[in-house]
């Protein structure tokens, strides 16, 4: 079936084939494992750092930090956002506003939230700073002394929405937020913390934690445990792994090229010096983060993109394989948009980081693969090695895995069983191994089958969790 | 190959192994940090929690303390302990200072963590009396540290001081660093300030060229949130055009909750300038909000159809939160200009007769304006 090969290539050509593959795969891996070593070291410094700077008073306590309009893009989701809103209005905070932007809905989302907050049409001029399209109508009313606004407009996309959200607010600093996740009561203070600490913060990112199968009463956890499902706990792991690591390191540096849709603050001006989020981009959330990086860095301007680890969301993770693809494939997209419309970045290190282990990484173990492929046909493949090697890489990236979801939690004060901690143990290589494998799959195909600008939501099939239970 | 690839497992597992050591030895490390519930603890809570003012503290047991507290893990013992208490917990604080405030020489050789929370500690009570001599300069160096968080604690302290002379001393050391990460840390700390504000504010007005632009625009925002009547100093500093913009802009929304004639005047001459910022615009009709008489009315009406959206809006807020009349009304709905009627409808949807009354005259307008519009087309079809 594949004697063509023999036609292509010599036995001497695949064996030089075959070492410079070698000799790049050592260096990539260890590369790669380096880096994730030297994250986790440097993640779990940084939180037994926090540990003692709280301990002995090293924060900043304040009883009115900046005013903030918390954004709050949606598309049919009528199931959630009226449980999402219910949680925003009991944040410990003393000055902030609700922005719900429907983007042009065709369920009953903005109905829901209009009868269940009392909200009332006011016929409100909207100053376009960013461009967006139209608005069909404006709700305003008022819960807890919290203004909240309801925007109908029309279809558009998420970065249209929450380019509308930021014309409509009225605060210096704006949250963005998915209208599916749940912040924690003290997340907005969290955030905030880190635009008092320095005038030059534009945006600050969260940890991003999975709700599946959580316990929460009146919108906070009480409970957190592995999700019982395969794929959700999988991606547990993996955002451990994330948060924990990657992002803590990179923040040390101001390098994190992202801040997740999910929940992340901004400064207003700054981003409407970008042009604010670019409709038509699949991972607005990312390429904002590049573009503010790519403005501030070709201005001269000081700034500080941050990483505030404390301030955590809760969000739904895919409990279905199809769901979780469409996610990544989305993810990718994004992340090569990006990536490709601000190569002048090219010269910072996170930027190389990005490229080679996350948009280059499942083309680089697809030609890793066709190599090994290659070595079967013409004999040359040495098993043994090719088995001892694969397994070191899987082992070391399944403890480090390990160690940053032990760790963190650990940390954070968050009791988790024992049950979890084994199953964590237990999961740690199929994430690693098989999730992965998957997913570069999916990464290899999004790129290869990306038709240009999309500029529809990503939907994923939502479950109505009990935030109050 | 098989080295590289022994190499390659020996990093591998030298690497998971370093990270554990790492965690196993970060967290033993801890515990120099973390109090233990331990004898010395007892002591603390019996002697605080028995608190006698007339009698003070137990002079062994202050003797003890003294020898305990160079250790942080002791002064946080303390600290929380003393955080616990209720009765007494002022004149206790009092006496508490007394001792702390002989510490300051260990700490300032300590880490900056450390030296936050000795920060925190000095602030954490009352000062009938503001400590002297070498404690505040030992103090004031703290100010030099490139912890955020030692510099923010040791400001604090220097707000509960009461003394105003010690706190602008703090003031000019920290507009010679140029340093405050946020200018709301700044603002907010003097407004905590127990002392006399009204001294405080003067002594800042006499100094108030000495600052930097930065200081300036803060200092004045303190006036305004304090509530402090600086009306002339105020005015003397909005008419100097040597002072910086963000300095002006302080000054204009200070006279936006202080009004004064003198101010008023200067106001409407900007509205009246041609090329006035949109900025100055703006903050002068929020400044003139307060005045209802027909000179400042008739200029802010020249605003409504401003090119800036802010002007345009603050301009018909004014005119309407001002009553206007029905004629003055219909004028502005003749020039049918879509965004000021925009913003008149916002103004008015409270008011449902005249919200249907500016509806109906903007549907009427529009017709019309459409009609000419296709007249207009049906001339160009003819000709």
């Amino acid at each position: 079936m594949f004697d063509f090969i023999y036609t292509w290539f010599d036995v001497e050509t695949v064996k030089t084939i075959l070492y410079y593959t070698e000799i790049f795969f050592i260096v990539y891996l260890v590369g790669y494992s380096t880096f994730l070593f030297v994250s986790v070291v440097v993640g779990s410094n940084e939180l037994f750092e926090n540990i003692k700077r709280k301990r002995l008073r090293n924060e900043i306590h304040h009883d009115f930090y900046v005013p903030i309009s918390i954004v709050v893009p949606a598309y049919n989701e009528e199931v959630t956002i009226c449980k999402t809103i219910e949680s925003l209005l009991n944040l410990n905070y003393r000055l902030y506003e609700i922005i719900i932007v429907s983007d042009g809905s065709t369920d009953q989302t903005a109905q829901r939230v209009i009868e269940q907050f009392e909200l009332h049409e006011v016929q409100r001029p909207i100053r376009k700073q960013l461009a967006c399209q139209d608005k069909v109508a404006v709700y305003e009313g008022f819960h807890s002394q919290v203004k909240m606004t309801l925007v109908i407009k029309e279809n558009g996309g998420k970065a249209d929405a929450i380019n509308m959200g930021i014309n409509v607010s009225q605060f210096p600093y704006f949250v963005c937020m998915d209208a599916d996740s749940i912040l924690e009561r003290d997340s907005l203070e969290k955030i905030a913390v880190k635009v008092l600490e320095s005038e030059n913060v534009i945006a600050v990112g969260s940890m991003i934690s999975i709700s599946n199968d959580c316990k929460f009463k009146n919108g906070q956890l009480i409970e957190q445990r592995l999700p019982r499902k395969l794929i959700p706990a999988l991606q547990v792991l993996e955002y451990e792994r994330s948060f924990l690591a990657s992002r803590i390191l990179l923040d040390k540096f101001n390098a994190n090229l992202i801040v997740s849709g999910a929940f992340g603050l901004f400064k207003k001006d700054a981003v409407i010096a970008v042009g604010g989020y670019q409709a038509g981009s699949i991972g607005e959330d990312m390429e904002l983060i590049v573009k503010l990086h790519d403005y501030h860095i070709s201005n001269g301007l000081t700034y500080y993109i941050k990483y505030a680890y404390e301030a955590v969301c809760w969000t739904q993770a895919p409990e279905r394989l199809r769901d979780l693809l469409k996610q990544r494939k989305r993810w990718h997209i994004g992340l090569f948009q990006s990536l490709i419309s601000h190569r002048t970045l090219i010269t910072k290190a996170s930027y190389i980081y990005y490229l080679v282990y996350e948009l280059l990484s499942p083309f680089i173990e697809l030609v890793g693969l066709f190599v090994t492929f290659l070595a079967v046909m013409f004999g040359l493949l040495n098993f043994e090695y090719m088995l001892i090697f694969f397994l070191t890489y899987a082992l070391f990236g399944a403890l480090l895995t390990v160690i940053s979801y032990t760790t963190r939690n650990f940390l954070a004060d968050v009791k988790i069983s024992m049950k979890d901690v084994l199953k964590a143990f237990l999961l740690c290589v199929p994430e690693n191994v098989g999730m992965r494998f998957i997913l570069a799959w999916t990464r290899i195909f999004s790129i290869l089958f990306y038709r240009g600008k999309k500029t529809k939501w990503g939907k994923i099939k939502r479950v109505d969790i009990d935030y109050d239970k | 190959m098989t080295i590289i690839l022994s190499i390659y497992i020996f990093i591998c597992i030298m690497l998971v192994f370093f990270d554990i050591l790492f965690i196993v030895i970060k967290n033993n490390r801890m515990s120099r940090f973390i109090p233990k519930f331990d004898g010395f603890r007892k002591e603390v809570q019996e002697s605080f929690f028995n608190y006698n003012p007339k009698k003070g503290l137990n002079p062994i047991f202050k003797k003890k303390l003294t020898q305990h507290i160079s250790k942080v893990k002791h002064l946080v013992t303390m600290q929380s302990v003393y955080d616990e208490v209720e009765l007494y917990k002022e004149e206790l604080g009092i006496e508490l200072s007394g001792i702390v405030i002989e510490f300051i020489e260990v700490y300032k050789k300590k880490s900056l963590y450390e030296q936050a929370y000795y920060a925190y500690v000095i602030s954490s009570y009352e000062y009938p009396k503001t400590p002297r001599g070498q404690f505040i300069i030992e103090l004031m160096s703290f100010l030099d540290s490139h912890s955020l968080y030692v510099f923010s604690n040791t400001m604090n302290a220097f707000y509960n001081f009461n003394n105003v002379t010690t706190l602008l001393n703090a003031i000019d050391k920290c507009n010679e660093r140029g340093v405050f990460y946020n200018s709301k840390l700044f603002v907010d700390g003097l407004l905590t300030f127990r002392g006399d504000k009204n001294e405080l504010a003067d002594k800042l007005i006499e100094r108030f060229d000495k600052y930097t632009p930065y200081m300036q625009e803060n200092i004045i925002n303190f006036l305004r949130l304090a509530s402090l009547k600086k009306s002339d100093f105020c005015y003397r500093v909005l008419v100097n055009q040597t002072y910086s913009e963000e300095v002006q802009f302080a000054i204009m929304r200070y006279f936006g909750k202080y009004p004064n004639h003198e101010s008023k005047q200067y106001f409407l001459d900007i509205l009246n300038q041609q090329e006035s910022s949109w900025v100055k615009v703006l903050l002068s009709i929020q400044s003139l909000e307060k005045y209802k008489t027909p000179d400042v009315f008739q200029t802010i009406k020249t605003k409504i159809t401003d090119v800036n959206w802010f002007v345009r809006t603050s301009a018909v807020k004014y005119l309407y939160t001002h009553n206007m009349s029905k004629e003055e009304l219909d004028e502005i709905l003749r020039m049918n200009d879509k965004y000021t009627n925009e913003a008149l409808l916002y103004q008015c949807q409270d008011d449902e007769d005249i919200m249907r009354y500016v509806m109906s005259e903007i549907d009427k307008l529009s017709l019309e304006s459409q009609d000419m519009i296709d007249l207009d087309k049906g001339d160009t079809v003819n000709v």
